[in-house]
């Protein structure tokens, strides 16, 4: 097939990855690159690049100016991080204080996931990876918290498998990469016990009718 | 029983499906023609007997119920048939969507090497099948290459090492010596092909 069996039903990571780095994140740049307005002569320099990006808003791009934070796609930011050209400023939740708070919560709710991002896993790895110098918090206690938060909420997965049904089942909270490494578990057990469900229905149904006659 | 030699063929089936899921370039394993053919002869022998239960005019339920079963194990041997087919048809789609196509579209010789497992029927498919990809390719989406690499990109630029001799080869965007246990450090999306087959490392 054009399509490998293993990206049939679910996401590779890689693909994962590539979904998350779309999203929006805040840096730091350490570049300028808003148009100077020369007093006098009412046009912009003529030399400079404008960029021109077709995934992403190109505003922000091409008005930077150092050191004053703004907003661009993570990927840019990664780009441009591996030049030293910013410094990414972590999510708000990706500190040693909301950690807590998370892993806290998770605790204290047994049957409940706390409201992380649908992408912490993701942002969390790659910016531990790529940008570790722009934590406030020591990246290694960072690296534990996440860790421990990923085994906490893993246990109640885990938990939470014995309740596959045929019908439904909720998942609030989880995030891409949990609900990614389950799904062929659980659609696979799902879509079987849907099999079994249906054709008793259809018997039951089958013999009723066979009385009614 | 009539149905034996069709589960002997879906258990070769299932086997071959195991290997190709194992280790994917693996090459696909022979053509059972022995056994399809015996089937075959199976299914002429069943036909036989129903027109001659046909042309039993003086119907009673026995032979009606003959016949029935005789469809059945005719049906039986069909689906066995067409499901070893269907198997190895899937693994040479994905055999072609891989290694062919790629780079030179004219490399149809050298990469399925496997070739002489293939029926004669299989290998004129395998061919119209590329035609029919090459076709796409130089439909309305030109500009993408639709046998590439499926995983997204990443990094722009990638260190390669050279693995295999090949001389000065390449490319669209260039030429590169490609000496054996030489170090590059190239953009991504030129050195794909050639890492797809097998002459470069990523690092």
């Amino acid at each position: 097939m054009s399509l490998p069996g293993y990206l049939e039903d679910k996401f590779s990571p890689e693909e994962i990855q590539f979904l998350v780095e779309n999203e929006p994140i805040k840096i730091m740049p350490r570049i300028t690159t808003r148009q100077k307005r020369r007093i006098g002569s009412g046009r912009p320099a003529e030399n400079t690049t404008q960029w021109k990006l077709i995934t992403t808003n190109d505003y922000n791009v091409n008005n930077m100016v150092a050191m004053n934070s703004t907003e661009v796609a993570l990927w840019l930011a990664l780009l441009l991080k591996q030049q030293g050209k910013c410094s990414i400023v972590a999510p708000s939740w990706l500190t040693l204080k909301q950690i807590d708070k998370f892993i806290e919560f998770e605790v204290r709710n047994p049957t409940r996931f706390a409201n992380l991002p649908w992408n912490w896993l993701v942002i969390a790895r790659l910016l531990f990876q790529r940008a570790p110098d722009d934590f406030r918090d020591p990246v290694h206690l960072l690296r534990g918290k996440v860790q421990d938060l990923r085994e906490v909420r893993q246990g109640k997965i885990a938990k939470g498998l014995q309740y596959l049904n045929e019908s439904h089942l909720q998942l609030d909270n989880l995030s891409l990469v949990e609900v990614n490494e389950m799904r062929p578990l659980v659609v696979g057990v799902m879509d079987k016990l849907k099999e079994v469900h249906n054709s008793t229905i259809k018997e039951n149904s089958g013999e009723l009718d066979d009385y009614d006659v | 029983m009539y149905g034996d030699l069709g589960n002997k063929l879906i258990r070769e089936a299932k086997r071959t499906q195991q290997l190709m899921s194992s280790s994917s370039p693996a090459q696909l394993p022979m053509y059972q023609e022995e056994m399809v053919r015996s089937i075959l002869k199976e299914v002429a022998h069943l036909q036989r007997n129903a027109e001659y239960l046909k042309e039993q005019t003086e119907s009673g339920k026995l032979f009606k119920c003959q016949y029935f079963v005789t469809m059945l194990c005719i049906e039986r041997n069909k689906r066995c048939l067409l499901a070893y087919e269907k198997t190895r048809s899937d693994i040479l789609d994905s055999i072609v969507w891989d290694n062919n196509g790629m780079e030179m579209l004219s490399s149809m010789g050298s990469t399925n090497h496997s070739s002489s497992n293939l029926s004669h029927p299989e290998q004129e498919y395998i061919m119209e099948y590329s035609q029919l990809i090459s076709d796409m390719k130089t439909g309305d989406l030109v500009d993408i290459d639709l046998s590439g690499s499926l995983s997204p990109p990443s990094d722009v630029f990638i260190d390669v090492r050279v693995l295999k001799d090949a001389g000065e080869i390449q490319t669209e965007y260039g030429v590169f010596n490609l000496i054996k246990d030489s170090q590059f450090f190239v953009r991504q999306t030129d050195v794909e092909r050639l890492i797809q087959q097998g002459y470069l490392q990523k690092l």
